[in-house]
Protein backbone atom coordinates (compact mmCIF):
# COMPACT_ATOMS: atom_id res chain seq x y z
CA UNK A 1 0.00 0.00 0.00
CA UNK A 2 1.47 3.53 -0.82
CA UNK A 3 2.54 5.58 1.91
CA UNK A 4 0.10 8.71 1.83
CA UNK A 5 -2.70 6.09 1.60
CA UNK A 6 -2.37 5.02 4.58
CA UNK A 7 -2.54 7.99 6.22
CA UNK A 8 -6.22 8.97 4.58
CA UNK A 9 -8.14 7.87 7.77
CA UNK A 10 -6.40 10.33 10.28
CA UNK A 11 -5.38 12.92 7.98
CA UNK A 12 -8.95 13.69 7.39
CA UNK A 13 -9.24 14.49 11.18
CA UNK A 14 -7.54 18.38 10.96
CA UNK A 15 -9.28 19.02 7.64
CA UNK A 16 -12.73 18.53 9.18
CA UNK A 17 -11.05 19.97 12.32
CA UNK A 18 -10.85 23.34 10.32
CA UNK A 19 -13.92 23.05 8.72
CA UNK A 20 -15.89 22.64 11.79
CA UNK A 21 -14.20 26.14 13.53
CA UNK A 22 -15.05 27.67 10.13
CA UNK A 23 -18.61 26.90 10.46
CA UNK A 24 -18.68 27.28 14.43
CA UNK A 25 -17.71 30.78 14.04
CA UNK A 26 -20.27 32.05 11.57
CA UNK A 27 -23.12 30.07 13.76
CA UNK A 28 -23.32 29.91 16.63
CA UNK A 29 -19.47 30.26 18.36
CA UNK A 30 -18.88 34.09 17.61
CA UNK A 31 -22.13 35.43 19.84
CA UNK A 32 -23.89 32.60 21.16
CA UNK A 33 -27.68 33.30 21.89
CA UNK A 34 -28.35 34.51 25.82
CA UNK A 35 -30.76 31.84 27.48
CA UNK A 36 -32.44 35.61 28.82
CA UNK A 37 -33.53 36.27 25.23
CA UNK A 38 -37.14 36.97 25.05
CA UNK A 39 -39.30 34.93 22.52
CA UNK A 40 -39.53 37.83 20.77
CA UNK A 41 -35.98 38.14 20.65
CA UNK A 42 -35.24 35.06 19.62
CA UNK A 43 -37.90 35.66 16.85
CA UNK A 44 -36.52 38.70 15.66
CA UNK A 45 -32.69 37.41 15.79
CA UNK A 46 -34.09 34.47 13.02
CA UNK A 47 -35.88 36.85 11.32
CA UNK A 48 -32.97 39.51 10.73
CA UNK A 49 -32.08 38.15 6.68
CA UNK A 50 -27.66 38.21 8.50
CA UNK A 51 -28.54 36.11 11.07
CA UNK A 52 -30.42 34.01 8.93
CA UNK A 53 -28.40 33.52 6.67
CA UNK A 54 -25.11 32.74 9.22
CA UNK A 55 -27.52 30.24 10.72
CA UNK A 56 -28.29 28.99 7.44
CA UNK A 57 -25.26 28.01 5.97
CA UNK A 58 -23.37 27.20 8.73
CA UNK A 59 -25.72 24.54 9.24
CA UNK A 60 -25.59 22.93 6.09
CA UNK A 61 -21.58 22.75 6.72
CA UNK A 62 -21.98 21.39 10.12
CA UNK A 63 -24.23 18.74 8.06
CA UNK A 64 -22.12 17.42 5.66
CA UNK A 65 -19.51 17.21 8.21
CA UNK A 66 -20.81 16.44 11.58
CA UNK A 67 -19.66 12.72 11.50
CA UNK A 68 -16.22 13.49 10.46
CA UNK A 69 -14.57 13.50 13.72
CA UNK A 70 -15.35 9.79 14.12
CA UNK A 71 -12.39 8.71 12.13
CA UNK A 72 -10.46 9.83 15.27
CA UNK A 73 -12.08 7.75 17.50
CA UNK A 74 -12.43 5.01 15.42
CA UNK A 75 -8.51 5.41 15.33
CA UNK A 76 -8.04 5.43 19.12
CA UNK A 77 -10.31 2.57 19.59
CA UNK A 78 -7.62 0.31 17.21
CA UNK A 79 -5.18 1.68 18.94
CA UNK A 80 -6.42 0.60 22.40
CA UNK A 81 -6.28 -2.75 20.55
CA UNK A 82 -2.55 -2.43 20.86
CA UNK A 83 -2.72 -2.18 24.46
CA UNK A 84 -1.08 -4.77 26.52
CA UNK A 85 -5.04 -5.70 27.60
CA UNK A 86 -5.74 -6.11 23.88
CA UNK A 87 -7.76 -8.96 24.61
CA UNK A 88 -9.76 -7.39 26.88
CA UNK A 89 -13.17 -5.07 26.52
CA UNK A 90 -11.75 -1.44 26.98
CA UNK A 91 -11.76 -0.45 23.40
CA UNK A 92 -15.44 -1.86 22.75
CA UNK A 93 -16.64 0.19 25.79
CA UNK A 94 -14.73 3.27 24.07
CA UNK A 95 -16.82 2.43 21.11
CA UNK A 96 -20.07 2.04 22.65
CA UNK A 97 -19.59 5.76 24.00
CA UNK A 98 -18.76 7.17 21.24
CA UNK A 99 -21.32 5.92 18.81
CA UNK A 100 -24.24 8.31 20.06
CA UNK A 101 -22.23 12.23 20.86
CA UNK A 102 -22.36 12.63 16.98
CA UNK A 103 -25.98 12.02 16.43
CA UNK A 104 -26.70 14.66 19.06
CA UNK A 105 -24.93 16.85 18.15
CA UNK A 106 -27.14 16.48 14.52
CA UNK A 107 -30.12 16.97 16.70
CA UNK A 108 -28.99 20.56 17.28
CA UNK A 109 -28.18 21.19 14.01
CA UNK A 110 -31.88 19.92 12.88
CA UNK A 111 -33.20 22.04 14.78
CA UNK A 112 -31.58 25.03 14.45
CA UNK A 113 -32.22 24.33 10.44
CA UNK A 114 -36.14 24.09 11.36
CA UNK A 115 -35.88 27.83 12.95
CA UNK A 116 -34.22 29.54 10.41
CA UNK A 117 -35.98 27.66 7.86
CA UNK A 118 -39.64 29.78 8.21
CA UNK A 119 -38.58 33.20 10.77
CA UNK A 120 -42.14 34.18 10.43
CA UNK A 121 -43.32 31.42 13.26
CA UNK A 122 -45.15 32.41 16.03
CA UNK A 123 -42.46 33.53 18.59
CA UNK A 124 -42.90 31.17 21.23
CA UNK A 125 -41.87 28.16 18.81
CA UNK A 126 -39.09 29.97 17.68
CA UNK A 127 -37.95 30.22 20.72
CA UNK A 128 -38.85 26.27 21.46
CA UNK A 129 -36.79 25.10 18.24
CA UNK A 130 -33.69 27.43 19.54
CA UNK A 131 -33.59 26.33 22.76
CA UNK A 132 -33.79 22.93 21.45
CA UNK A 133 -31.17 23.25 19.50
CA UNK A 134 -29.13 24.67 22.27
CA UNK A 135 -29.41 21.62 24.42
CA UNK A 136 -28.63 19.34 22.35
CA UNK A 137 -25.94 21.61 21.50
CA UNK A 138 -24.33 22.47 24.80
CA UNK A 139 -25.67 19.52 27.79
CA UNK A 140 -24.64 16.09 26.45
CA UNK A 141 -21.29 15.59 27.91
CA UNK A 142 -21.93 12.51 29.46
CA UNK A 143 -20.93 10.31 26.44
CA UNK A 144 -18.07 12.42 26.14
CA UNK A 145 -16.71 12.15 29.61
CA UNK A 146 -17.09 8.39 29.60
CA UNK A 147 -15.01 8.26 26.65
CA UNK A 148 -12.17 10.47 28.27
CA UNK A 149 -12.45 8.17 31.39
CA UNK A 150 -12.19 5.25 29.47
CA UNK A 151 -8.92 6.37 27.60
CA UNK A 152 -7.59 7.14 30.96
CA UNK A 153 -8.16 4.29 32.31
CA UNK A 154 -6.94 2.07 29.36
CA UNK A 155 -3.47 4.24 29.13
CA UNK A 156 -2.93 3.72 33.17
CA UNK A 157 -3.28 -0.03 32.72
CA UNK A 158 -1.17 -0.35 29.53
CA UNK A 159 2.13 -1.43 31.62
CA UNK A 160 4.43 -2.39 27.91
CA UNK A 161 7.73 -1.22 27.32
CA UNK A 162 6.49 1.37 25.23
CA UNK A 163 2.91 2.30 25.87
CA UNK A 164 0.79 3.05 23.12
CA UNK A 165 0.07 6.54 24.57
CA UNK A 166 2.50 8.17 27.21
CA UNK A 167 0.71 8.83 30.97
CA UNK A 168 0.40 11.89 30.31
CA UNK A 169 -2.64 11.18 27.57
CA UNK A 170 -4.60 9.57 30.84
CA UNK A 171 -4.19 12.47 32.85
CA UNK A 172 -4.92 14.68 30.01
CA UNK A 173 -8.15 13.00 29.84
CA UNK A 174 -9.23 13.08 33.10
CA UNK A 175 -8.85 17.01 33.05
CA UNK A 176 -10.98 16.68 29.84
CA UNK A 177 -13.51 14.92 31.41
CA UNK A 178 -13.84 17.40 34.80
CA UNK A 179 -13.75 20.58 32.12
CA UNK A 180 -16.58 18.64 30.37
CA UNK A 181 -18.86 18.29 33.91
CA UNK A 182 -20.47 21.95 34.06
CA UNK A 183 -22.05 21.77 30.59
CA UNK A 184 -24.51 19.28 31.92
CA UNK A 185 -26.14 21.63 34.24
CA UNK A 186 -26.33 24.26 31.81
CA UNK A 187 -30.39 23.87 31.74
CA UNK A 188 -29.89 25.08 35.83
CA UNK A 189 -29.70 28.97 35.17
CA UNK A 190 -30.61 31.23 32.41
CA UNK A 191 -27.34 33.43 33.43
CA UNK A 192 -24.15 33.34 34.64
CA UNK A 193 -21.37 31.01 33.92
CA UNK A 194 -23.13 28.18 34.02
CA UNK A 195 -26.22 29.52 31.32
CA UNK A 196 -25.57 27.77 28.24
CA UNK A 197 -23.76 30.85 26.84
CA UNK A 198 -21.60 31.24 29.82
CA UNK A 199 -17.55 30.68 30.50
CA UNK A 200 -17.87 27.28 31.67
CA UNK A 201 -21.18 25.89 29.96
CA UNK A 202 -20.28 27.66 26.20
CA UNK A 203 -15.86 28.61 26.72
CA UNK A 204 -15.01 25.97 28.74
CA UNK A 205 -16.59 23.19 27.28
CA UNK A 206 -16.00 24.16 23.42
CA UNK A 207 -12.19 25.05 24.09
CA UNK A 208 -11.67 21.56 26.17
CA UNK A 209 -13.28 19.83 23.02
CA UNK A 210 -11.05 21.30 20.43
CA UNK A 211 -8.21 21.85 22.62
CA UNK A 212 -9.01 17.35 23.34
CA UNK A 213 -9.43 16.63 20.10
CA UNK A 214 -6.11 18.68 18.86
CA UNK A 215 -3.95 16.68 21.26
CA UNK A 216 -5.81 13.22 20.91
CA UNK A 217 -4.97 13.74 17.00
CA UNK A 218 -1.26 14.25 17.73
CA UNK A 219 -1.03 11.29 20.03
CA UNK A 220 -2.46 8.95 17.78
CA UNK A 221 -0.94 10.37 14.91
CA UNK A 222 2.47 9.34 16.43
CA UNK A 223 1.18 6.58 18.38
CA UNK A 224 0.21 4.91 14.62
CA UNK A 225 3.46 6.13 13.10
CA UNK A 226 5.51 4.99 15.72
CA UNK A 227 4.09 1.63 15.28
CA UNK A 228 4.19 1.25 11.59
CA UNK A 229 7.94 2.50 11.95
CA UNK A 230 8.30 -0.66 14.22
CA UNK A 231 6.59 -2.83 11.52
CA UNK A 232 3.68 -3.38 12.66
CA UNK A 233 1.28 -4.10 10.22
CA UNK A 234 -0.80 -1.26 9.19
CA UNK B 1 6.81 -11.17 35.79
CA UNK B 2 4.79 -14.08 37.33
CA UNK B 3 5.74 -13.45 40.80
CA UNK B 4 3.49 -14.86 42.96
CA UNK B 5 1.29 -11.95 44.05
CA UNK B 6 1.17 -10.06 47.64
CA UNK B 7 -1.38 -11.46 49.48
CA UNK B 8 -4.81 -9.48 49.19
CA UNK B 9 -4.91 -6.65 52.21
CA UNK B 10 -7.68 -6.11 54.24
CA UNK B 11 -8.66 -2.39 53.96
CA UNK B 12 -11.35 -1.44 51.62
CA UNK B 13 -9.42 0.84 49.82
CA UNK B 14 -6.57 -0.90 49.85
CA UNK B 15 -7.98 -3.68 48.55
CA UNK B 16 -9.02 -1.30 45.69
CA UNK B 17 -5.59 -0.83 45.34
CA UNK B 18 -4.59 -4.85 45.13
CA UNK B 19 -7.25 -5.12 41.82
CA UNK B 20 -5.98 -2.45 40.17
CA UNK B 21 -2.37 -3.85 40.72
CA UNK B 22 -2.75 -7.35 39.85
CA UNK B 23 -6.15 -8.19 39.15
CA UNK B 24 -5.79 -9.97 36.05
CA UNK B 25 -9.53 -8.95 34.97
CA UNK B 26 -8.74 -5.23 35.91
CA UNK B 27 -10.24 -3.90 32.84
CA UNK B 28 -13.33 -5.78 32.89
CA UNK B 29 -14.34 -4.98 36.72
CA UNK B 30 -13.87 -1.02 35.87
CA UNK B 31 -16.45 -1.48 32.84
CA UNK B 32 -18.48 -3.61 35.50
CA UNK B 33 -18.15 -1.25 37.74
CA UNK B 34 -20.14 1.52 36.37
CA UNK B 35 -23.31 -0.53 36.71
CA UNK B 36 -23.92 -0.50 39.86
CA UNK B 37 -22.91 2.99 40.30
CA UNK B 38 -24.36 4.61 37.35
CA UNK B 39 -27.77 2.63 37.24
CA UNK B 40 -28.03 3.76 41.41
CA UNK B 41 -27.30 7.01 40.77
CA UNK B 42 -30.12 7.28 37.46
CA UNK B 43 -32.49 5.07 39.75
CA UNK B 44 -32.07 8.00 42.65
CA UNK B 45 -31.92 10.97 39.88
CA UNK B 46 -35.42 9.50 38.08
CA UNK B 47 -37.65 8.80 41.52
CA UNK B 48 -36.25 11.45 43.38
CA UNK B 49 -35.72 14.57 41.63
CA UNK B 50 -36.59 14.70 37.90
CA UNK B 51 -39.84 13.19 38.33
CA UNK B 52 -39.70 10.61 35.51
CA UNK B 53 -40.48 7.62 37.86
CA UNK B 54 -43.71 7.28 38.71
CA UNK B 55 -44.31 9.48 35.65
CA UNK B 56 -47.31 12.35 36.53
CA UNK B 57 -50.77 11.47 34.88
CA UNK B 58 -50.63 12.22 31.43
CA UNK B 59 -54.14 13.48 32.02
CA UNK B 60 -53.21 16.94 33.56
CA UNK B 61 -54.58 19.97 31.68
CA UNK B 62 -52.31 22.90 30.40
CA UNK B 63 -52.54 24.59 33.49
CA UNK B 64 -51.42 21.65 35.76
CA UNK B 65 -48.32 20.83 33.75
CA UNK B 66 -47.10 24.72 33.79
CA UNK B 67 -47.83 24.10 37.69
CA UNK B 68 -46.31 20.91 38.01
CA UNK B 69 -42.69 22.19 35.96
CA UNK B 70 -43.40 25.70 38.45
CA UNK B 71 -43.27 23.55 41.89
CA UNK B 72 -40.14 20.71 40.89
CA UNK B 73 -38.49 23.81 37.93
CA UNK B 74 -35.04 23.36 40.39
CA UNK B 75 -35.39 19.82 41.04
CA UNK B 76 -36.17 18.22 37.70
CA UNK B 77 -33.18 20.77 35.84
CA UNK B 78 -30.40 19.46 38.78
CA UNK B 79 -32.06 15.92 38.54
CA UNK B 80 -30.90 15.68 34.58
CA UNK B 81 -27.77 17.14 34.83
CA UNK B 82 -26.36 14.69 37.19
CA UNK B 83 -28.32 12.01 35.07
CA UNK B 84 -26.36 13.44 31.64
CA UNK B 85 -22.99 12.98 32.89
CA UNK B 86 -24.18 9.00 34.76
CA UNK B 87 -25.58 8.29 31.22
CA UNK B 88 -22.44 7.51 29.69
CA UNK B 89 -21.49 5.41 32.10
CA UNK B 90 -24.05 2.99 30.91
CA UNK B 91 -22.88 2.72 27.64
CA UNK B 92 -19.92 1.22 29.50
CA UNK B 93 -22.22 -1.35 30.39
CA UNK B 94 -23.09 -1.96 26.45
CA UNK B 95 -19.59 -2.48 25.70
CA UNK B 96 -18.74 -4.59 27.97
CA UNK B 97 -21.96 -6.68 27.51
CA UNK B 98 -21.19 -6.92 23.56
CA UNK B 99 -17.16 -8.12 24.36
CA UNK B 100 -19.27 -11.04 26.37
CA UNK B 101 -21.08 -11.44 23.66
CA UNK B 102 -18.21 -11.81 21.43
CA UNK B 103 -16.47 -14.52 23.68
CA UNK B 104 -19.51 -16.64 23.69
CA UNK B 105 -19.22 -20.35 21.78
CA UNK B 106 -22.03 -19.16 19.22
CA UNK B 107 -21.54 -18.86 15.34
CA UNK B 108 -21.15 -15.38 14.63
CA UNK B 109 -20.54 -14.60 17.93
CA UNK B 110 -18.70 -11.36 16.77
CA UNK B 111 -21.26 -9.92 15.57
CA UNK B 112 -23.97 -10.81 17.53
CA UNK B 113 -21.90 -8.61 20.16
CA UNK B 114 -21.68 -5.73 18.05
CA UNK B 115 -25.19 -5.68 16.80
CA UNK B 116 -26.19 -5.64 20.91
CA UNK B 117 -23.77 -3.23 21.68
CA UNK B 118 -25.07 -0.75 18.93
CA UNK B 119 -28.67 -1.70 19.38
CA UNK B 120 -28.58 -0.66 23.11
CA UNK B 121 -26.46 2.54 22.55
CA UNK B 122 -29.44 3.67 20.42
CA UNK B 123 -31.93 3.47 23.21
CA UNK B 124 -30.27 6.17 25.17
CA UNK B 125 -30.87 9.07 22.95
CA UNK B 126 -34.52 8.79 22.65
CA UNK B 127 -35.20 6.98 26.46
CA UNK B 128 -32.90 9.17 28.60
CA UNK B 129 -31.15 11.81 26.50
CA UNK B 130 -33.94 13.34 24.73
CA UNK B 131 -36.63 12.57 27.74
CA UNK B 132 -34.25 14.72 29.42
CA UNK B 133 -33.43 17.56 27.25
CA UNK B 134 -37.57 18.34 26.71
CA UNK B 135 -38.40 17.98 30.42
CA UNK B 136 -35.36 19.88 31.41
CA UNK B 137 -36.23 22.96 28.80
CA UNK B 138 -40.02 22.91 29.83
CA UNK B 139 -39.07 23.22 33.63
CA UNK B 140 -36.24 25.99 32.82
CA UNK B 141 -38.95 28.42 31.32
CA UNK B 142 -42.25 27.04 33.16
CA UNK B 143 -43.91 31.16 31.76
CA UNK B 144 -43.73 29.56 28.26
CA UNK B 145 -46.79 29.39 26.29
CA UNK B 146 -48.92 26.46 28.31
CA UNK B 147 -49.40 24.70 24.93
CA UNK B 148 -45.35 24.18 23.96
CA UNK B 149 -44.93 23.26 27.91
CA UNK B 150 -47.55 20.72 27.28
CA UNK B 151 -46.07 20.00 24.50
CA UNK B 152 -42.95 19.00 25.96
CA UNK B 153 -44.03 17.28 28.62
CA UNK B 154 -45.86 14.99 25.84
CA UNK B 155 -42.38 14.74 24.30
CA UNK B 156 -40.84 13.31 27.65
CA UNK B 157 -42.89 10.70 28.77
CA UNK B 158 -43.43 9.24 25.49
CA UNK B 159 -39.97 9.51 24.26
CA UNK B 160 -38.69 7.81 27.86
CA UNK B 161 -41.27 4.89 26.88
CA UNK B 162 -39.92 5.17 23.26
CA UNK B 163 -37.42 3.15 23.52
CA UNK B 164 -38.94 -0.03 22.86
CA UNK B 165 -37.32 -1.18 19.42
CA UNK B 166 -34.05 -0.85 21.15
CA UNK B 167 -34.84 -2.64 24.46
CA UNK B 168 -36.49 -5.31 23.03
CA UNK B 169 -33.76 -6.01 20.21
CA UNK B 170 -31.60 -5.91 22.85
CA UNK B 171 -32.80 -8.28 24.98
CA UNK B 172 -33.65 -10.36 21.89
CA UNK B 173 -30.08 -11.03 21.13
CA UNK B 174 -29.38 -11.40 24.46
CA UNK B 175 -32.17 -14.04 24.99
CA UNK B 176 -31.01 -16.10 21.61
CA UNK B 177 -27.30 -15.68 22.25
CA UNK B 178 -27.56 -17.28 25.63
CA UNK B 179 -29.77 -19.81 25.19
CA UNK B 180 -27.54 -20.80 21.89
CA UNK B 181 -24.14 -20.60 23.48
CA UNK B 182 -22.00 -23.56 24.47
CA UNK B 183 -19.83 -21.73 26.72
CA UNK B 184 -22.31 -21.13 29.75
CA UNK B 185 -20.78 -17.89 30.55
CA UNK B 186 -24.58 -16.85 31.02
CA UNK B 187 -26.62 -19.30 33.21
CA UNK B 188 -29.36 -20.64 30.73
CA UNK B 189 -32.11 -19.14 33.25
CA UNK B 190 -30.76 -16.03 32.60
CA UNK B 191 -31.64 -16.79 28.99
CA UNK B 192 -35.08 -16.94 30.02
CA UNK B 193 -35.62 -13.96 32.14
CA UNK B 194 -34.39 -11.80 28.94
CA UNK B 195 -37.60 -12.99 27.27
CA UNK B 196 -39.70 -11.32 30.33
CA UNK B 197 -37.88 -8.28 30.05
CA UNK B 198 -38.13 -8.02 26.33
CA UNK B 199 -42.07 -9.05 26.51
CA UNK B 200 -42.44 -5.54 29.05
CA UNK B 201 -42.02 -4.02 25.85
CA UNK B 202 -44.88 -4.88 24.65
CA UNK B 203 -46.63 -3.79 27.32
CA UNK B 204 -45.66 0.10 26.90
CA UNK B 205 -46.68 0.40 23.89
CA UNK B 206 -50.23 1.15 25.13
CA UNK B 207 -48.83 4.38 25.87
CA UNK B 208 -48.34 5.65 22.79
CA UNK B 209 -51.91 5.76 22.07
CA UNK B 210 -54.12 5.81 26.10
CA UNK B 211 -54.13 8.82 28.34
CA UNK B 212 -56.12 7.00 31.08
CA UNK B 213 -56.55 4.18 32.99
CA UNK B 214 -54.00 1.12 33.95
CA UNK B 215 -52.28 1.13 30.11
CA UNK B 216 -51.15 5.04 30.15
CA UNK B 217 -48.05 5.99 30.60
CA UNK B 218 -48.37 6.30 34.02
CA UNK B 219 -50.44 3.12 34.32
CA UNK B 220 -50.31 0.22 36.54
CA UNK B 221 -49.56 -1.97 33.60
CA UNK B 222 -47.55 0.53 31.62
CA UNK B 223 -45.71 1.60 34.30
CA UNK B 224 -45.53 -0.15 37.47
CA UNK B 225 -45.68 -3.79 36.18
CA UNK B 226 -43.25 -2.73 33.52
CA UNK B 227 -41.29 -1.08 36.22
CA UNK B 228 -41.44 -3.63 39.06
CA UNK B 229 -39.97 -6.34 36.08
CA UNK B 230 -37.64 -4.14 34.74
CA UNK B 231 -35.92 -3.38 37.74
CA UNK B 232 -35.82 -7.05 39.52
CA UNK B 233 -34.37 -7.47 35.72
CA UNK B 234 -31.35 -5.33 36.12
CA UNK B 235 -30.26 -6.56 39.37
CA UNK B 236 -30.41 -9.72 38.19
CA UNK B 237 -28.54 -8.88 35.70
CA UNK B 238 -25.51 -7.00 37.07
CA UNK B 239 -25.44 -10.36 39.74
CA UNK B 240 -25.27 -12.25 36.66
CA UNK B 241 -22.44 -9.89 34.60
CA UNK B 242 -20.75 -10.39 38.23
CA UNK B 243 -20.78 -13.85 37.85
CA UNK B 244 -19.86 -14.37 34.01
CA UNK B 245 -16.68 -11.71 34.38
CA UNK B 246 -15.22 -14.13 36.77
CA UNK B 247 -15.90 -17.17 34.31
CA UNK B 248 -14.66 -15.59 31.31
CA UNK B 249 -11.95 -16.82 29.42
CA UNK B 250 -9.93 -13.81 28.02
CA UNK B 251 -7.13 -14.77 25.88
CA UNK B 252 -3.57 -14.40 27.07
CA UNK B 253 -2.23 -10.91 26.16
CA UNK B 254 0.65 -8.82 27.77
CA UNK B 255 -1.50 -7.51 30.55
CA UNK B 256 -2.97 -10.28 31.71
CA UNK B 257 0.50 -12.87 31.09
CA UNK B 258 1.99 -9.84 33.52
CA UNK B 259 -0.54 -10.96 36.40
CA UNK B 260 -1.65 -14.27 36.11
CA UNK B 261 1.06 -14.88 38.70
CA UNK B 262 -1.05 -13.21 40.81
CA UNK B 263 -4.28 -14.64 40.89
CA UNK B 264 -5.79 -14.67 44.04
CA UNK B 265 -6.29 -17.90 45.36
CA UNK B 266 -9.78 -17.36 46.42
CA UNK B 267 -11.22 -17.08 42.53
CA UNK B 268 -9.84 -20.35 41.22
CA UNK B 269 -11.93 -20.11 38.23
CA UNK B 270 -10.29 -16.99 37.06
CA UNK B 271 -7.23 -19.19 37.26
CA UNK B 272 -8.73 -21.63 35.38
CA UNK B 273 -9.55 -19.58 32.72
CA UNK B 274 -6.07 -18.12 32.54
CA UNK B 275 -4.70 -21.14 30.79
CA UNK B 276 -2.55 -19.69 27.48
CA UNK B 277 -4.97 -20.42 24.30
CA UNK B 278 -3.83 -19.00 20.41
CA UNK B 279 -4.72 -15.52 20.57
Amino acid sequence: MSKSLQDILLGSVPVVGLIWIAAFLVFPGITPMSPQMTAADVASFYSDPDNATNVRYSMIVFNWFEIGMVPLYAAIAVLMQRMSHRSGPLSYVYLAATLSSACLFAAANCFWIVAAYRPDRAPEAMQLLSDLGWICFIVPTGFLIAQNLTVAFAVYLDKQVTPVFPTWVGHFNILAALAFVPAAFAATSLEGPLAWDGALSFDLRIWSFAIYNLVMFLVAWNARHRMLEEGEPA
Amino acid sequence: MTASPPPIPSGYLAKIAWHWRHNPKADLWIAWFSIPIAYNIMGICYFTLTHMMPPPTATKSQAEVVEFLTSFSDQIRVGFGVMMISLGFLVWANGLIGWLIMRMQVPYAKAWGLAYMVAMCGGSLTGAYMSGFTLSLAAMRPDRDPEYSQLLYDVTYLSFDGTMGFFLFGSLIWTVVILTDKSRIFPKWFGYTCIWNFTTEFLVSTAMITQDGPFAWDGTIAFYIDTVVYIFWQIIYAIVLFYAIRRVDVPMDGFRRARSGNVPQAQPEIGASLAPQAT
